[in-house]
């Protein structure tokens, strides 16, 4: 069985607004405030805060996609 | 007595129409016959030719036997005899551009060599893997791009490494003492050459198989046959004798290898039913009037040639034995029944 909570961590960006303390712990994981997107156009991973303009630092392009979550998924072969 | 005798033991085609397709042989039905069943006549009259037999297909024909009987062998066989399918498809990864749920059904319907009567049903509420209910697979492969190419030619399968995921990259885990119990050889997909998904460089499939054991009637994946059907025995009667030209005709009406033309001593060419085993029951040869009146089309009633097509587990002959085996203990457990509303 999947004990994943319900909130998914790679799906979300962690909120600017966690407790100094927090953040602090986490330090190690600095870029948990920004995620990373996959362009639409080149497919180059791209790290995005949530202040930055949607758009893709290699070209340019504006559709970025959310990575699939690394939760696993379960599917009955039927 | 000769027609009702026909009408008993015969199919008959006629040109728009099929005749005397039921069984009407149970007892009382005819005056003069004798239909009570009766074991040792039975005995007498059960005859089973095997006609041919490998590891996958079976023919064989099965004589004096009802369609009843016949029929309930040939569903067992689809719906009612066990194996092993993936029913469980666990993606931790799949970037291809198969969906996830049209790669887990894709997955479900692969042969798996391993045999079910070592294992034993899941029990439903029961997530837990164990050695006795589960097989384990894992499939991981990511696409890359080979650097050792060549730069003209546009085959995937040169360009990049991994383009195309088979069965032969599932990877068996045992778990518990499936180790020690089976042999590699023993558990694994039927052909390692069957196609699950293409992938291009950058597209990766991580995934984790659990098989359970099933049978038809849950899912078409778990019937251990591909086909399992049977066919009646056709007779073919030249009620006259037909020379030459007519012979020639009446020879391209069925299926090559049907009529064969005989020379007699008038050096006429006669048509003689060689094999009417072959023929596919076209019916062409009643179309013309020339034949009409002089051949007769049946199917013998009690004559099966049954055929059999394993998915590669279990061998056809296994799977027929297994299926008497399953009809008896069904007829066992009727048999309880009834004693124990006797009982009662």
């Amino acid at each position: 069985m999947d004990r994943t909570p319900m909130h998914d961590q790679s799906m979300t960006p962690s909120p600017n607004t966690l407790p100094a303390t927090t953040t602090s712990a986490h330090s190690s994981q600095s870029t948990s405030k920004s995620m990373v997107y996959i362009c639409g156009e080149c497919h180059k991973d791209n790290e995005l805060k949530s202040t930055d303009v949607i758009r893709c630092n290699e070209c340019g392009y504006r559709i970025l996609y959310k990575k699939r979550t690394k939760r696993l998924i379960v599917y009955d072969a039927r | 007595m000769a027609s009702m005798n026909n009408i008993r033991t015969r199919i008959k085609l006629e040109d728009t129409e099929i005749l005397h397709t039921t069984s009407t042989n149970f007892p009382g039905n005819y005056s003069g016959y004798d239909d009570r069943l009766n074991l040792d006549e039975f005995r007498q009259n059960l005859q089973v030719q095997i006609t041919s037999l490998d590891d996958t297909t079976s023919e064989f024909d099965l004589i004096g036997i009802d369609a009843a009987i016949a029929n309930a062998f040939r569903r067992i066989l689809i719906a009612e005899l066990p194996s092993m399918a993936i029913e469980k498809v666990h993606v931790t990864e799949n970037s291809s551009v198969l969906p996830d749920d049209v790669l887990a059904h894709r997955l479900g319907l692969i042969p798996l060599r391993a045999d079910p009567t070592l294992f034993i049903d899941k029990v439903a509420a029961d997530t837990k893997e164990r050695e006795d209910d589960t097989l384990i697979f894992k499939l991981k492969v990511a696409c890359k791009k080979n650097p050792k190419a060549p730069t003209d030619g546009d085959d995937p399968k040169k360009l990049y490494i991994n383009s195309n995921v088979y069965t032969e990259h599932m990877e068996w885990i045992p778990i518990g003492n499936q180790i020690t119990k089976f042999k590699p050889e023993d558990i694994g997909p039927v052909f390692p050459d069957i196609l699950i998904v293409k992938l291009r460089p950058g597209q990766e499939v991580d995934l984790k198989l659990v098989c359970h054991k099933g049978i038809g009637r849950d899912h078409a994946k778990f019937s251990p046959v591909c086909t399992g059907s049977y066919r009646l025995m056709p007779e073919i009667i030249l009620k006259k004798p037909i020379y030459d030209e007519d012979a020639e005709h009446l020879q391209k009406c069925f299926t090559p290898g049907v009529i064969e033309l005989e020379q007699d001593n008038d050096g006429h060419r006669r048509a003689v039913v060689s094999k009417p085993r072959l023929d596919m029951c076209s019916r062409e040869a009643l179309r013309y009037p020339a034949f009409k009146d002089s051949v007769e089309l049946n199917k013998i009633r009690d004559h099966f040639i049954f055929s059999i097509e394993s998915v590669g587990a279990l061998r056809p002959d296994q799977l027929f034995i297994d299926s008497i085996k399953l009809l008896m203990s069904k007829c066992d457990r009727l048999l309880q029944e009834i004693d124990g509303n006797i009982n009662n």
